[in-house]
């Protein structure tokens, strides 16, 4: 062997190495990333078709009492088939909220009861229902959970009080007074325009500019288990939000 | 002499890198391959459940041009899925289903018959659900090199509500 030849033996496995440490990387990221992308799509798929029941009145909830809750909770839960949603359990969770913002019209109800509109000018909950494992996220990012179970009932409605001042009854729903039914201030996915006395704003044909506060909007939230791939993904979800 | 010596190590040499080449070639190949198939797959699942979704909401929209004729809409859902699916569905109208479902009890699909009036008992009334979807469609790779390999099996599903 010439000495050339000496000087150079193993530089192609070197070469091919140290190429490797580039190529490698970007192949096997290449491959997650492209199933990730596809699970991505799939879960805002869901995230919005969901939305668009539940803000046309289809209700989720648990309870016995509401047995086509529980067919459609199924119904939910083929459409995120091919991501192990389930009702209960498996690999996804779906968190569906409804809220409200409180505007002095709300509180107006409560005038000459003695109860202190608390949640005045703040968004709260009105409804909630969850779909599938709920270990997957434990606290909704918009609310503060978990809320006390007594303030909904078994369909997921926030429950009312009733408190009688000076001969008279009082009804109201407690999401006016309940600080723990108060979303966080990091919800900012939906401005209010409310005149100087803290009254939804209304054009000239009494109509509300923009949102009608005191109306319902739907939040759904949706999350998703990723399998670890590390260093590329570690165990970060798909989360999707989608508001109706 | 050392001229001569180099000359027939040259000679013996000739043609390797050639070979090297070829050996290359093929972990490029095969790399190359696999990166355009992944993407592929990934076009074809996106392509599916846009079409499904288009599917849906032409369903939703469009129920009052088939008045009375559920059957009929079916045909157009199909054909409305197919031209959103970039030809991955043509010819595939057994794989492209149709179910409508009564809101208040939604464990069973709707029959869907002609013989129905609009918005009485129609499967396609207002406010009725309507779920489009494609099952179980085999997408085999684009690329592939030594033999036929098994598809992918995809499923993509959409619901949404007749107005």
């Amino acid at each position: 062997m010439s000495k050339t030849n000496r000087t150079e033996s193993g530089v192609a496995t070197i070469e091919f190495a140290l190429t490797s440490l580039l190529w490698v990387p970007l192949l096997l990221g290449t491959l997650v990333y492209g199933a990730e992308l596809i699970r991505a799509m799939q879960a805002v798929q869901v995230a919005r078709d969901v939305s668009n029941l539940y803000a046309g009145g289809m209700t989720f909830s648990t309870s016995p009492n509401l047995p086509n809750d529980a067919t459609n909770r199924a119904l939910i839960a083929r459409l995120g088939k091919e991501l192990n949603l389930q009702t209960s359990g498996g690999s996804g969770l779906i968190i569906l909220t409804t809220i409200k913002f409180i505007s002095q019209r709300e509180c107006d109800t409560l005038t000459s009861s003695g109860v202190t509109c608390t949640n005045l000018a703040k968004w709260v909950v009105a409804q909630r229902s969850t779909i599938g494992d709920t270990s997957l996220m434990t606290s909704s990012r918009f609310t503060t959970d978990p809320m006390p179970a007594a303030d909904f009932d078994d369909g997921g409605n926030v429950v009312s009080a009733t408190i009688t001042n000076a001969g008279v009854t009082y009804t109201y729903p407690v999401y006016l007074t309940d600080n723990a039914l108060k979303l966080k201030s990091t919800f900012n996915l939906l401005t209010i325009a409310t005149d100087g006395s803290g009254y939804p704003l209304v054009d000239a044909n009494k109509l509300p500019v923009g949102y009608g506060a005191g109306t319902s909007a739907y939040l759904v939230e949706a999350s998703f288990r990723s399998t670890p791939f590390p260093p590329f993904r570690n165990n970060a979800g798909i989360y999707v939000v989608t508001l109706f | 002499m050392v001229r001569n010596t180099a000359g027939r190590r040259k000679a013996r040499e000739r043609g390797s890198e050639v070979i090297e080449f070829t050996l290359m070639l093929f972990g490029i190949l095969g790399f190359l391959f696999l990166t355009i198939d992944i993407a592929w797959m990934v076009f074809c699942r996106a392509n599916l459940q846009t079409s499904v979704r288009e599917g849906a909401r032409y369903a939703a929209v469009t129920a009052r041009d088939f008045k009375g004729k559920p059957v009929e809409n079916v045909t157009a859902i199909q054909a409305r899925v197919q031209q959103f699916s970039f030809g991955f569905l043509t010819g595939k109208n057994a794989l492209i289903t149709v179910n409508w479902y009564d809101p208040k009890h939604t464990s069973t699909p709707l029959t869907v018959s002609d013989a129905c009036t609009f918005n009485v008992d129609c499967a396609n009334g207002t406010g009725n659900l309507v779920e489009v979807s494609v099952e179980n469609y085999p997408a085999r790779p684009l690329l592939y090199v030594f033999h036929d390999p098994k598809p992918f099996w995809f499923t993509a599903r959409s619901l949404d509500r007749m107005e």
